[in-house]
């Protein structure tokens, strides 16, 4: 599936925008007084950062193989429409990795770096030499990914 | 909550829905009509962080289901709700605490198993099990687990309310991404991204 790199940071911005506030809009939900909301979000957002366990999920332990396996796919999936947008190098070296936290820390730092790429380019204009390499290696990936 | 409401809004935010919490705790009384939905439905949101809780603290699964199952028959009967502080009051800890404390009351659980009746709160229970299946193995305490799974739950209604509304495919793409992400696991990129 492809899309195009306007559409895709088009979205990515209303994401950016919204996100947050409909995470805060969610946690309201389940406090009692909105002054505890952002106490709450700095909470949950420790909680979803802290370090993994010690053995956190390894490929061939007894249960996560299928997981990892999914997990495998669909990022590779994804990371493929993002590279196809033409928003970030496709990382296929980088999806040698075997361990399913490792395609999670891929997939966030995708979606980091294509944020703060948006955030830089919104600020300056791009040279039309830029503009036309981008292109090139652009239609290089897609004749790769089909 | 201010003083002698029931509700309130987000500061800067006239549109901000009235919580559920805040309803339930300003009632006091799980079976007025506002306030008991408002409780089936936060339960129906955040069930899966206490299955995943007991799981861990070595139930089985149709042990853990049933508890699951009674101890909101119990939460929608009222029972631990003047329990909860309504000027401190947060659902996860109420969650947590109760179930701590319902766990631990064997005799409590058999006099209600006895009895029978009450509500049900419609779980799905095997997409549950097949969703801890799928957790990674490793040596987490259950409480941190509660968490770990309730953050993300937070993210899934997150991911789920707003999908609606990006129904293009470069938004598609993102929220596919997302989902992914919310489903399996947690990661330390994410505290800077929802930070920016």
């Amino acid at each position: 599936m492809k899309t195009s790199e306007g559409a895709l940071k088009v979205a990515i911005h209303r994401l950016r925008k919204r996100y947050r506030d409909l995470f805060r809009q969610e946690i309201a939900d389940t406090v009692a007084d909105p002054t505890e909301i952002e106490s709450e979000l700095r909470y949950l957002a420790a909680v979803l950062t802290r370090n993994p366990p010690a053995k956190a999920p390894l490929v061939g332990r007894r249960g996560t193989v299928a997981a990892n396996k999914q997990c495998q796919r669909q990022t590779t999936c994804i990371l493929r429409r993002i590279a196809l947008a033409g928003c970030s190098a496709p990382p296929a070296d980088r999806l040698r990795a075997t361990n399913r936290g490792t395609y999670l820390s891929i997939m966030w730092q995708e979606l980091s770096t294509i944020l703060s790429t948006y955030k830089e380019e919104r600020g300056s204009s791009r040279s039309n030499k830029e503009e036309q390499r981008r292109r090139r290696e652009e239609k290089e990936e897609e004749r790769e990914c089909v | 909550m201010t003083n002698g409401q029931t509700m309130h809004t987000l500061p800067g935010s006239s549109q901000f829905p009235t919580t559920r919490w805040t309803l339930v705790v300003a009632a006091g009384d799980p079976h007025r009509k506002e306030a008991r939905s408002a409780l089936v439905s936060l339960c129906e949101n955040y069930w899966y962080p206490l299955y995943a809780y007991l799981r861990r603290r070595g139930y089985s699964a149709d042990q853990a289901q049933d508890l699951t199952q009674e101890f909101f028959m119990r939460v929608l009967e009222g029972r631990y709700l003047n329990r909860a502080n309504p000027e401190k009051g947060r659902f996860r800890s109420f969650l947590l605490s109760s179930l701590k404390f319902f766990v631990a009351d064997e005799k409590d659980r058999d006099r209600a198993h006895k009895r029978g009746g009450g509500a049900l709160v419609p779980l799905e229970f095997s997409s549950g099990e097949e969703r801890y299946r799928r957790e990674p193995a490793h040596d987490e305490t259950p409480e941190r687990i509660f968490e770990r799974r309730w953050a993300l739950s937070v993210l899934d209604r997150v991911v789920e309310n707003y999908a609606p509304n990006f129904c293009s495919t470069a938004g598609q793409t993102i929220l596919s991404a997302l989902r992914c992400l919310s489903s399996v696991g947690p990661t330390r990129h994410m505290r800077r991204w929802l930070a920016k």
